[in-house]
Parts: structure tokens; C-alpha cells; sequence
């Protein structure tokens, strides 16, 4: 037991600077405590310079708080309408596909504009999550780790109302309709570009220190 | 991607394909049909056209408008029943609830060119049949009975192609 206090204090002081990092385990040895006294230590410190450090930076972290949340809203709506409508498209031309569609050049266009169409919705949305999570990542510094949290919360509590809603109209009679495509949606077109935005954003907020 | 993820998915997305669900009308048992609302509107030519004109065919009567995309979507696949039942005494009736008119249905026939007739409908034939939404869609029998009525919804192909089939085939 008193090993694993020993691990745990080792690897929270991580988190310390590096100069505090190396006072406080001198400190700790020099007091001779046990691994238990040692970690409830560093967590109490821990837990101090972090408090102190939302405090002072609460100006900052707040606004993107809340705008992670309304961003986050946003991009999960835009993600559901969009599984909506390309399930009923999909659903019309899939599951009921005939040869005329390509027959006719009118028809024919109208295929190729519906398909534009999505793409380019799709695409949108993935930019927007894309630099959203760029911008989080970036100028919540941080508070970058809450701020994704919130994110995902907000995308994850979006994904479990698709899960409820029901539909009366014939595509969301299929699982692929109700349930795959807007999951898909929005693992592919919010959470997956925030994400690699956020990273992309750290980078360069690391760069630019 | 790995070959068992691809399987997987393939396998999902099979899953949720295997049925095509849309709205499905039960087929009237031939004593229980009631007579279908006669009209007398214009096709695209101007020339009248008028339900018993079509006596001893099948008739599907499709409500629709240009602004409707799912409408717009059925019709192909009414141009492919036209197309294998014709031969049989079955007909397509499009009945187009555009407000604008001939304005707006004009060019979109000619852009699309569908295969069946056209005519534009008015409120009174929309309040005949009961039309609240669109697309409507009812099949006549050969004795201008309603036999089916799918309402407010794209219909389930195999569902009204079986339908057709039944009453193509009743005497």
C-alpha cells in the first residue's frame, strides 16, 4: 500500500513546475513521512496552485466555457439535421433504387446535385468542428482539457437524444437510418474534427509560448 | 481499416438495409371499395382528361408537387410500373398540387419528361380525395374503385407493386 502512495505522489508531482517539482520531494524526504502523508500532501498542494491558477485566469476559461458549450450544441444539431435529411436521401435512392434515376440527364443531375449537396454540408460542418476545436485548444490553454470535456459531454448527451427520439417517417424504421448514420454523423463530422482541431490548436498555442 | 472491421460494417450497414419500409395501404377487399372522386382537369396539352376515361384500367393516382422532393423521387418509380404493367390495363395519373400552376409544372415536365400524364390539380379535386399532405397516392380498379390509399408518406414500393399486381390481375 505504502508503494503505491509512493507511485502515485511520484507521478501527480509531474505536474508540479520543475523547480517546485524538485523542492517539494526534497521537502517530503527530509521529512521522513509515509507514502500516504507524502500523497495527501502533494494533492493539497496540487489542488492549491490549480485553484489559484482558475482563479486568476477565471476572465479567460469562463467565456470558453460557455462558448465550448453553445459551440458544441450547435455542431451536434447541425451534425442530427444533417444525419436526418441524408437518411431520407439515402433511404430514396438505396433502398429504392431504380435504374431511372440515371436515365433521364434531369433525373441524372438531380442525383449528382443532391450529392454535392451533402458532401458539401458535410464537409462544412466537419471545418466548423474542425476550427472550433482549434480555437479551444488554443486560447483556452489550460482549461483546454475541461473545455473538451464539456465538448464531448455536450456531443455525447446530443448522441443519447438521437438514441430516444423516434421518428414516424419510413427511413428511421431501419437501425441504419435511426441510429447509424446520425451516430456516425456526429463521431464523424463534430467529435472527430474537434478533436483533431484541439490537438492542432495545442500545437500551436505550445509553439507560440 | 482491418478486413474484420470492413465485415463488420458491411454486415451493419446490410442489417439495417435489409427492409424497405414505407407506407404500406391495405388492399380493399372488392366489396368494401368505395367509388373514386371523378374530376376533369387539364393535362400539359390542355386536353381534358377525366377519371372515367381510364374505366377497366387500373389507375395509380399520384398527388404531388414540384416543391416536394420526396414526391418527385416516386416518380421514376411509377415510370417502371407504367412501364412493366402498361401492357396489362394499368395507368399512371399524376396529379400535381403546385399552387403556382402550369407555371412552375411546365418546366419541370419538360426538364424530367416523365413517361405517365400529368394534370394539374385544384382544390376541389384535393378536397374530393381528402388531400392534407403530400404525397398521396391511390389505386383505382378497373371499376373506378379506390382498392388502396397510402397517405402522407412516400409509399413502400414492393408494397404497391404487389398491390398493382393483384388488382391488374382481378377481372
Amino acid at each position: 500500500m505504502n508503494r503505491i502512495c509512493w507511485w502515485f505522489q511520484h507521478a501527480l508531482t509531474r505536474l508540479l513546475p520543475a523547480g517546485e517539482r524538485d523542492a517539494v520531494c526534497g521537502d517530503i524526504e527530509e521529512a521522513g513521512e509515509s507514502g500516504a502523508a507524502a500523497l495527501r500532501d502533494v494533492i493539497g498542494l496540487i489542488a492549491r496552485r490549480e485553484a489559484e491558477w482558475w482563479r486568476a485566469d477565471c476572465q479567460r476559461w469562463l467565456p470558453m466555457i460557455v462558448v465550448a458549450d453553445l459551440l458544441a450544441i450547435r455542431l451536434s444539431l447541425y451534425a442530427r439535421d444533417f444525419g436526418r435529411q441524408s437518411a431520407v436521401y439515402a433511404w430514396m435512392y438505396l433502398n429504392n433504387w431504380t435504374p431511372l434515376y440515371v436515365d433521364g440527364a434531369a433525373w441524372r443531375w438531380d442525383l449528382i446535385q443532391y450529392v454535392a449537396v451533402f458532401v458539401l454540408a458535410g464537409l462544412r460542418i466537419a471545418c466548423f468542428s474542425a476550427g472550433a476545436g482549434a480555437a479551444i485548444g488554443f486560447i483556452s490553454r489550460r482549461a483546454w482539457a475541461l473545455n473538451a470535456l464539456v465538448l464531448y459531454l455536450l456531443v455525447i448527451a446530443c448522441a443519447v437524444a438521437i438514441l430516444v427520439q423516434q421518428h414516424d417517417d419510413a427511413p428511421f424504421a431501419l437501425a441504419l437510418y435511426n441510429l447509424l448514420l446520425p451516430l456516425t454523423a456526429e463521431a464523424a463530422l463534430v467529435a472527430g474534427p474537434a478533436f483533431w482541431g484541439m490537438r492542432l490548436g495545442r500545437r500551436f498555442e505550445r509553439r507560440s509560448i | 481499416m482491418t478486413r474484420k472491421t470492413a465485415v463488420v460494417a458491411l454486415f451493419l450497414i446490410q442489417a439495417g438495409m435489409s427492409d424497405t419500409p414505407g407506407t404500406k395501404a391495405p388492399l380493399q377487399p372488392a366489396d368494401a371499395r368505395k367509388p373514386a372522386g371523378e374530376f376533369e382537369l387539364s393535362d400539359a396539352t390542355g386536353k381534358k382528361v377525366q377519371l372515367k376515361d381510364y374505366r377497366g384500367k387500373v389507375v395509380l393516382l399520384d398527388f404531388w408537387a414540384t416543391w416536394c422532393t420526396g414526391c418527385k423521387k416516386e416518380i421514376p418509380w411509377f415510370e417502371g410500373f407504367q412501364k412493366s404493367y402498361g401492357q396489362s390495363g394499368f395507368a399512371v395519373v399524376g396529379v400535381s398540387m403546385d399552387e403556382d400552376g402550369w407555371k412552375v409544372l411546365k418546366p419541370f415536365l419538360e426538364e424530367h419528361k416523365p413517361s405517365y400524364r400529368m394534370i394539374l390539380g385544384d382544390d376541389a379535386m384535393g378536397k374530393r380525395y381528402g388531400i392534407n399532405g403530400l404525397p398521396d397516392t391511390f389505386l383505382i380498379d378497373r371499376h373506378g374503385r379506390v382498392a388502396a390509399a397510402y397517405i402522407e408518406g412516400l409509399v413502400d414500393r414492393s408494397d404497391i407493386e404487389s398491390n398493382i399486381r393483384s388488382l391488374v390481375a382481378e377481372k
